[in-house]
């Protein structure tokens, strides 16, 4: 019986020791497999040539075992570099975020102090004007052909008022929607900035105490390094130039037109 | 790119590489070097390379031809050296080759 147990046990050590070249082979393949796939050919000839260079079958087995460790910690070490780049960038992102909200702020404090000195300077001059063609009416009484003429202008006068008044408004309405289509992008940039700055913080801790598989942290990564580059289009548009926007050019168009009105006016 | 860890295993690696700066080190000659397993010592080379601490090229050998494939060779770069001599006289670690083994 210890005769056959015996032939037993060798036929076994045999065999696995046989299999052994095997087993480190599919050790070696399975850790490339977990590296990202441009690191992969690399990886797979660069081990190869040390596991050949081992002389034990045994000694190979175990350093091909490490690589999986190997494999894992590259994969963390290019997690790692990732998120630090992406740091960098939110930090980046952050900043012009903040440039961005100044402006539009200051965009519109400065739109509503101009927009109230004007209607404080309009009002001045609308009262001058009424007032000054009182005085030509009272001027003009003796005369009822000038008297004619002075009501016409007062009639000419008071509708260029009621334009003006009508085309501030319009502008104002216009200049009121471009800033708040400006403030609802930078809110918008923020809320996604903000829910990026959370991902991020939360893939740093995963990979910190290495809560979650490597393979799924790097997915994470890719996707976050995703969400980071379209915030980036996103809030460069936040910025976007506002000569191409639609309610200055109306604002300019109709600037224009009051500046003709106002030549022809004088001539 | 941030410098790299310094864990005690990536220190030794340096100082193999400062002992003979100019030298081109395969991943395996450096695991029997200095004792290590694949797993220690690749992610180092690796997060080296990453750094520009060390850069790295296929030997000009034919694989068919040797009879075993190709080994990639690392070398250190100007700012590998130079961080490296900075990082191990920060610890007091002697560079180069001991008398002892010289």
């Amino acid at each position: 019986m210890e005769f056959l147990a015996s032939i037993l046990v060798a036929i076994i050590v045999v065999e696995l020791y046989a299999w052994l070249p095997k087993i480190a082979e599919w050790l070696r393949e399975l850790a490339v497999s977990r590296v990202r796939a441009e690191d992969r050919e690399r990886c797979r000839e660069e081990w190869k040539e040390r596991l050949n260079g081992l002389p034990n079958t045994v000694i190979r087995v175990v350093d091909a075992f490490s690589l999986l460790g190997a494999a894992r910690q590259i994969n963390a070490d290019v997690c790692e570099d990732k998120l630090a780049e992406l740091n960098t960038r939110l930090a980046h992102l952050s900043d012009i975020h903040h440039r961005n909200c100044r402006k539009v702020k200051e965009a519109e404090q400065l739109f509503w102090s101009n927009r109230e000195s004007r209607d404080t300077r309009f009002r001045c001059a609308e009262k001058d004007l009424q007032e000054s063609n009182l005085r030509l009416l009272d001027a003009s009484a003796p005369h009822p052909s000038l008297q004619m003429s002075v009501k016409r202008m007062q009639e000419l006068t008071d509708n260029f008022v009621k334009t003006l008044h009508v085309s501030f408004e319009r502008t104002d309405h216009l200049m009121e929607e471009m800033i708040g289509r400006h403030v609802i992008k930078i809110k918008e940039g923020e809320i996604v900035l903000r829910e990026i700055l959370v991902a991020y913080a939360s893939a740093k801790h995963l990979l910190r105490y290495r809560l979650k598989s490597l393979r799924f942290l790097a997915s994470s990564v890719a996707d976050l390094e995703t969400k980071v580059s379209q915030l980036e289009m996103d809030i460069d548009h936040e910025n976007e130039c506002p000569e191409n926007d639609e309610p200055l050019a109306e604002y300019n168009r109709i600037s224009g037109a009051r500046a003709s009105v106002g030549n022809a006016r004088r001539l | 790119m941030p410098d790299p860890r310094l864990s005690h295993e990536t220190l030794r690696v340096l100082r193999l590489f400062l002992e003979e700066p100019r030298e081109r080190l395969a991943g395996s000659d450096i695991c029997k070097r200095l004792g290590v397993l694949s797993g220690t010592a690749y992610p180092i080379l690796m997060r080296l390379e990453r750094a520009a601490w060390l850069e790295s090229e296929w030997e000009e050998v034919d694989p068919r031809e040797a009879g075993r494939p190709r080994k990639r060779l690392y070398r250190l770069t100007a700012l590998g050296y130079n961080k490296a001599r900075q990082a191990l006289a920060g610890l007091g670690v002697p560079e180069g080759r001991l008398a002892w083994n010289s």
